[in-house]
């Protein structure tokens, strides 16, 4: 065939073609005919004909759940939320490239070897700690560069226009003077209870309500569970705990609980040799052990003349400064026990534990039990999950499961499956108790047992559907009351405010309503506490009035009316205190909307296919 | 897969004379390709310096700016955007190093040296996200320096959706400014509405909107 388009390739068309298919391999390279032909079900998303691959959104998402960012059970809402930002990342970076922003490998490196996060504890750059900070974060070095190569792009950009954004001072002038704005008002509120007919409801009312608000009161399909717990707490508080097993864990918490502890160091140098320094080290031991003074003799031989000094106190020690021979001995010392001489790189230690810094063990004995509790539980509620498992499997009921594990079998109100039951209310739950197998709608006692539901470590569940009943509109009989209370508060809103406003058109005709019984509030701000907070708000709409006259208006606060006549308005100067945060909290607004109103132009230009 | 079979000296001579009149030639076609090559990788490798060294700079000053904004930072920032400006006149680099300049000089209180920077930056670019930022910018500070026809006019040109919100929020104080309360409100309103729609709120927006309302018939 080879020779067949050899022997061809001599005409013009042929040679342009090979130019063109040398030309494009030359210029575009490869991918441009592979992707030619690999359009591409692969991709989460386009963004102006960059594709964003499922592949980024899963390792982003993974990089979440790792992180302990995003909780597992959110995973479907993350996704989403996840593929947009990495939309809003291609526009961005984008934007950034064509108009010429760079960040290049070099300065990325760069920044690398400053980051703290990849340094060691003497500041300077660790690769290892780079490699390992990585891994965790589930990142190659070079997706990580890459990553924030394109990170600090867009942070150029993002902080380009934070940085240049600004509000001037006429600007904050006009806002806070609103806000130290006083008015002088006086206002009565009008509530249910003031007005002078009550509102009827009638049965033909509460009827045609019915029949027109059919879908608030249809009820879900329900179900009633029967469950059994398994709760390692509750398994724990049943655990029975031997005195031994106490003293047992007071002793270890003691073994680790931070010790005070004196030294006696006799070195090995240029004035002893090992032998001679192991012989006065048990000198110091026998005169200790013939009831010598620790301190004293720390004083007279210890070589470590700064501890020496204080009687051989080297203050409070925490594992692992001086090794583990050092820690071990420690440990295995009480308080006031003097250690035999041990040997630490050059030199003998004699040490003293002068004091451990823990309660005594009957102080400590309540917290000690539920430790212990906790611990001897632990494999018994491993133990237990296993076996509820195997049990509810195989049994056609729970009360067998619960008797086999001796757990009380419990029983649940009706349950729709959005409902706000602390424990039943979990979406797994919901979704097992009415899945397929769980919940047989034709015969109850013929559904399953659910598989057993980790609800998390301490918690192990398995419920059983007792009994069901389908979605449907509850009779009238049973909403009427709900209905009348309803249509009520609605009447009385209705009358309340045409009482309002009748007394209020009153008022502006300048007819006093003698029912009216105001009260006055002078000058007031914004954040006076002189004057419930919804009548205050309501007298801040209100039109300003003309001199020496008075504005009249209602409005509604709650359940209630207020009427209000404003008579002036008013202004302090307001503390600097409020003003600055005034200043502080506009600058954050306005860089807010101009550094996302970015994103949102190139959201509205771009060709975003998902 | 050959043409014709010729054996080892015949190949040879073929050659020799083929040589003989193309050589010369085709080791000038390959001088000339390997300069060209060269030179392309130089004036890449050049260009991506200059980029570079573009990028260090604004680095540098965002970082400075994001930092602290008091007095010596600003002298600072300042030096930095002379040396953008100069080196890197025409860039997006050049052109945000403008509008923080105009940010540094209000917070100096220079509000009209804010101005003619930012005047200059709207005249001399291309239209993108940042000039139309600089544009409503600019109006705001001509409504500041009392022209507010001027501010009118130049809010004419800024278009862009997302900055719709604060477009209108800014004709609503050009038209308080004016005296016009009717009109200062319905463009309140509709930023209102705009900056509802878009969740991007604008500070202190609905004071002023509640500070005008109507006089209610009586």
């Amino acid at each position: 065939m080879l020779q067949h388009i050899r022997d061809r390739a001599q005409g013009w068309i042929a040679k342009v073609i090979v130019a063109l298919i040398a030309i494009t391999f030359t210029f575009f390279g490869v991918e441009s005919i592979v992707s030619v032909f690999t359009q591409d079900s692969n991709d989460a998303a386009t963004v102006n004909g960059e594709s964003i691959s499922k592949q980024a959104v899963n390792l982003q998402l993974q990089r979440g759940i790792r992180s302990g960012q995003i909780p597992p059970d959110q995973e479907g809402q993350a996704r989403s939320q996840i593929l947009d930002q990495l939309i809003t990342r291609s526009l961005l970076r984008q934007y950034a490239e064509e108009h010429g922003l760079v960040f290049t490998r070099a300065q990325a490196d760069q920044l690398i070897v400053q980051l703290p996060e990849f340094q060691d504890q003497n500041n300077h750059f660790s690769k290892e700690r780079f490699v390992q900070s990585l891994n965790n974060a589930g990142f190659s070095p070079g997706s990580f560069r890459r990553q924030l190569e394109d990170d600090m792009l867009i942070t150029q950009l993002q902080q380009g226009l934070a940085g240049s954004s600004f509000v001037l001072p006429s600007e904050v002038k006009a806002v806070s003077d609103l806000q130290n704005q006083t008015r002088t008002f006086r206002y009565a509120l009008l509530g249910p209870d003031d007005l002078n007919a009550p509102v009827s409801v009638s049965d033909e009312d509460i009827t045609a309500y019915y029949k027109a608000h059919q879908d608030q009161f249809m009820r879900p399909q329900q179900v009633r569970l029967n469950y059994l717990l398994l709760d390692r707490d509750a398994l724990a508080s049943r655990q029975d705990v031997s005195d031994d097993a106490l003293e047992k864990a007071y002793q270890a918490q003691r073994s680790k609980a931070p010790k005070r502890v004196s030294d006696i160091v006799i070195s090995i140098n240029d004035e002893r040799t090992a032998e001679q320094a192991h012989a006065l080290a048990d000198d110091i031991e026998k005169k200790l052990a013939d009831g010598g003074d620790f301190a004293a003799l720390a004083r007279q031989y210890s070589s470590d003349k700064s501890s020496a000094d204080k009687g051989g106190d080297l203050g409070v020690i925490t594992e692992g400064i001086f090794g583990d021979t050092f820690d071990r001995t420690v440990s295995s010392l009480s308080e006031g026990d003097v250690s035999a001489p041990v040997k630490l790189d050059n030199a003998y230690h004699i040490l003293r534990v002068t004091h451990v810094d823990i309660e005594d063990f009957d102080s400590m004995k309540a917290a000690l039990r539920k430790q212990v509790q906790k611990d001897e539980a632990s494999s018994r509620f491993d133990e237990l999950a296993q076996k509820l498992k195997d049990e509810s499997y195989s049994a056609p009921d729970l009360k067998s499961v619960a008797e086999a594990l001796s757990l009380p079998l419990k029983h649940s109100e009706w349950l729709g499956r959005n409902n706000d039951d602390a424990l039943l209310g979990n979406q797994d739950v919901m979704e097992a108790a009415f899945s397929q197998d769980v919940l047989n709608t034709s015969d109850i006692n013929q559904g399953y047992n659910s598989d057993v539901i980790e609800l998390d470590d301490d918690h192990r569940l398995v419920i059983r559907v007792a009994d069901w009943r389908p979605e449907e509109t509850l009779p009238q009989s049973d909403v009427a009351g709900r209905i009348r209370t309803i249509l009520t508060r609605q009447r009385q809103q209705a009358a309340l405010k045409d009482e309002a406003s009748r007394m209020t058109a009153s008022l502006k005709a300048g007819k006093p309503v003698s029912s009216i019984n105001w009260q006055q509030a002078d000058s007031v701000g914004r954040q006076s506490d002189q004057v419930d907070d919804g009548v205050l708000k309501a007298a801040f709409t209100l039109p300003h009035p003309d001199s020496n006259s008075t504005v009249y208006a209602h409005r509604p606060v709650g359940e209630s009316q207020v009427i209000i006549g404003l008579s002036k308005v008013g202004s302090t100067s307001g503390s600097d205190n409020s003003n600055d945060f005034t200043r502080s909290m506009a600058e954050r607004v306005m860089t807010q909307s101009i550094v996302s109103g970015l994103t949102a132009s190139l959201r509205d230009k771009a060709d975003i296919t998902k | 897969m050959v043409d014709e079979v010729r054996d080892d000296s015949e190949q040879i001579d073929a050659f020799k004379r083929w040589w003989k009149s193309s050589g010369s030639s085709i080791v000038v076609g390959a001088l000339l390709a390997g300069i060209a090559v060269f030179g392309w990788k130089y004036w890449q490798s050049h260009q991506e310096s200059q980029a570079a060294a573009a990028s260090a700079r604004y680095q540098q000053l965002i970082q400075v700016v994001g930092q602290s904004t008091n007095e010596q930072a600003r002298g600072e920032a300042n030096t930095l955007i002379d040396q953008i400006l100069q080196k890197d006149d025409g860039s997006l680099y050049a052109e945000l190093a403008r509008l923080i300049q105009a940010r540094l000089a209000v917070d100096d209180g220079e509000l009209d040296s804010a101005r003619s920077i930012l005047a200059d930056v709207v005249s001399n670019s291309d239209d993108n996200y940042v000039t139309q930022v600089a544009r409503l910018n600019l109006a705001r500070l001509q409504l500041a320096a009392q022209t507010p026809d001027k501010a009118m006019s130049t809010l004419e040109n800024v278009t862009i959706d997302s900055l719709n919100a604060q477009v209108l929020a800014l004709r609503g104080d050009i038209w308080k400014a004016q005296g016009d309360a009717d009109k200062a409100l319905s463009a309140y309103q509709q930023a209102q509405k705009a900056a509802t729609d878009s969740d991007q709120p604008i500070f202190g927006l609905q004071l002023k909107i509640d500070d005008l309302a109507p006089k209610e018939a009586p």
